[in-house]
């Protein structure tokens, strides 16, 4: 009730000099009521504010001149016209800026919000009022369950920054993404977690979630690889290494957020005591980092806002424990128990052997797409229990001229086995550290950007839901 | 917080108005000037109108 009172004053007391009629806004109203008023009170008055020319013609009947042509030159010595312009144009401008902070204050939770958190809190406020129950009681709660959203987000601006944490903690945010070409098995999220993109399509590729980030830079999951976790924390081998961005939520272990649309993703679990928004009030990078223990999901998951991309990745370590015989959680000799150790470590041999065809068979996919895409191309190598970063670079060599006549001949690069394409393209990894990545990235026009949503709608990516 | 919005947007909202208020004078001077410089120049015509 206190809060009614106060807010009927506010007015009272905003208005009490201009005698307008904002002092009769009904105590009742609520916040985005009040807001929605003062918005087109904000309207009004700039559109009630009289035309410039409007004026300047009252005043020319009021005193006519028999000389029209003293006016023109009256207006000229004054620079009227130019100067009574940049005045409209001021207001309007002002009004705009008015506007378009209160919409900052008032809409910043609702972007947030999970969408059926809104729906129930509606529905309750209806029903209170059919019932005569205290509806305001129920709204009340609601803001003071969100509001407080903005202030601990602009409290730990820095913590959430991908930029800050790039530069101060040399950690890189990565969102790893599918290569189907290479790899037709492995599937993609669902539909359930993903509303946006149409799962069904079987060709959106690698470079189509490139565009759908590089383009509209949607709220995406994403994670921070991690040595100690299986397969370095990483979902994908490959993916894209974010220089930009802002974090809503930071997960030890996979949240299964969903994106209910491209700018609203929410953690599915642990945020028991937030699952109403999208914002986790207070995340702490460093502790999520590390794996969470053995029986702990594989990655830890981030939801990041206005994502930017810093370069391409592709993770080229080999577990060396995996292939260690002597591991005592070593598979091979449970798997070949009537073999002798020589025929076991052969066995081996050929597994790692395949492990670094595929590996290279990505890693020269990604040179292709780092140079159609125009953006550098990075490494990851779990070397002495450190995931080092690197720096690809490519030389030719000195097989290039037959690789060539190959191409002439009618041999596409998937056709050429890589260990052939090892003696065309030979690699460099030039050691790296996160605020490079950060500092080599490269901005997308806006007529580059617009291109990108084109093909994307050609493509139909996204769902018609 | 409820409180904390309605003394967010009245403060937006004053700053609003002093800023178009100090445009309405800026303009209102403006026309002032315009005003005293046509009202010269119409003594200037009766004057003209009388001596000839």
């Amino acid at each position: 009730m206190n809060m009614e009172f106060s807010k009927k004053e506010e007015v009272a007391i905003l208005e009490k000099n201009e005698k307008s009629r904002i002092s009769t806004m009904e105590a009742e109203k609520s916040d985005q009521e009040f807001a929605s008023e003062i918005l087109s009170r904000i309207e009004n008055e700039i559109n009630s504010e009289s035309s410039s020319q409007v004026e300047v013609q009252k005043i020319e009947d009021s005193i006519s001149l028999t000389n029209l042509a003293t006016n023109e030159e009256i207006k000229k010595e004054l620079d009227l016209e130019n100067k009574l312009g940049d005045l409209d144009t001021e207001a309007k401008n002002v009004g705009e800026e008015a506007k378009s902070k209160i919409s900052e204050i008032t809409g910043f939770s609702k972007a947030y919000h999970h969408p059926e958190y809104r729906k129930n809190i509606a529905k309750q406020i209806l029903e209170a009022r059919k019932t005569g129950e205290n509806a305001e009681k129920i709204r009340t709660d609601f803001y003071e369950k969100t509001t407080s959203e903005k202030e601990s987000f602009e409290l730990q601006e820095k913590e959430r920054s991908i930029a800050e944490i790039m530069k101060e903690k040399d950690l890189v945010v990565v969102h790893g993404m599918l290569m189907p070409e290479l790899n037709p098995h492995t599937l993609r999220g669902s539909d359930f977690n993903n509303k946006v993109l149409n799962n069904t399509r079987k060709d959106i590729g690698f470079e189509d979630t490139y565009n759908v980030i590089a383009g509209l830079s949607p709220t995406i999951s994403a994670s921070i690889p991690s040595p100690d976790r299986p397969n370095n924390g990483l979902a994908f081998r490959h993916g894209v290494i974010l220089a930009e961005g802002q974090i809503l939520s930071a997960k030890k272990e996979d949240s299964g957020s969903v994106a209910f649309s491209l700018y609203k993703r929410i953690p599915k679990y642990g945020n028991e005591d937030h699952k109403h928004s999208a914002i986790q009030p207070n995340i702490d990078i460093e502790s999520i980092v590390p794996s969470a223990g053995q029986n702990s999901s594989t990655w830890n998951e981030l939801t990041v806002e206005k994502p930017k991309i810093a370069g391409l990745f592709q993770d080229l370590s080999i577990n060396n424990e995996y292939y260690n015989i002597n591991n005592p959680k070593s598979k091979w000799k449970v798997i070949f128990p009537d073999r002798q150790e020589s025929e076991i470590l052969e066995e081996i041999e050929k597994e790692k052997a395949e492990r670094k065809e595929e590996l290279n068979k990505e890693l020269f996919r990604m040179k292709e797409y780092s140079e159609k895409l125009k953006i550098p191309l990075y490494a990851f190598k779990n070397e002495e229990g450190e995931l080092k970063k690197y720096k690809v670079e490519f030389t030719e060599g000195k097989h290039k001229d037959s690789y060539l006549k190959k191409i002439k001949y009618g041999f596409t690069d998937d056709n050429i086995p890589s260990e052939e394409k090892e003696l065309i393209w030979s690699y460099n990894l030039l050691p790296t550290t996160a605020l490079e990545i950060h500092n080599k990235q490269t901005e997308v026009s806006k007529d580059e950007k617009n291109q990108i949503i084109q093909s994307l709608k050609d493509k139909k990516v996204f769902s018609q839901n | 917080m409820s409180l904390d919005i309605v003394s967010k947007i009245k403060e937006i909202y004053s700053d609003f108005k002093n800023k178009l208020s100090d445009i309405q004078n800026r303009k209102k001077s403006l026309f002032k000037t315009y005003r005293t410089k046509l009202k010269e120049a119409k003594i200037k015509e009766l004057q003209k109108s009388i001596k000839s």
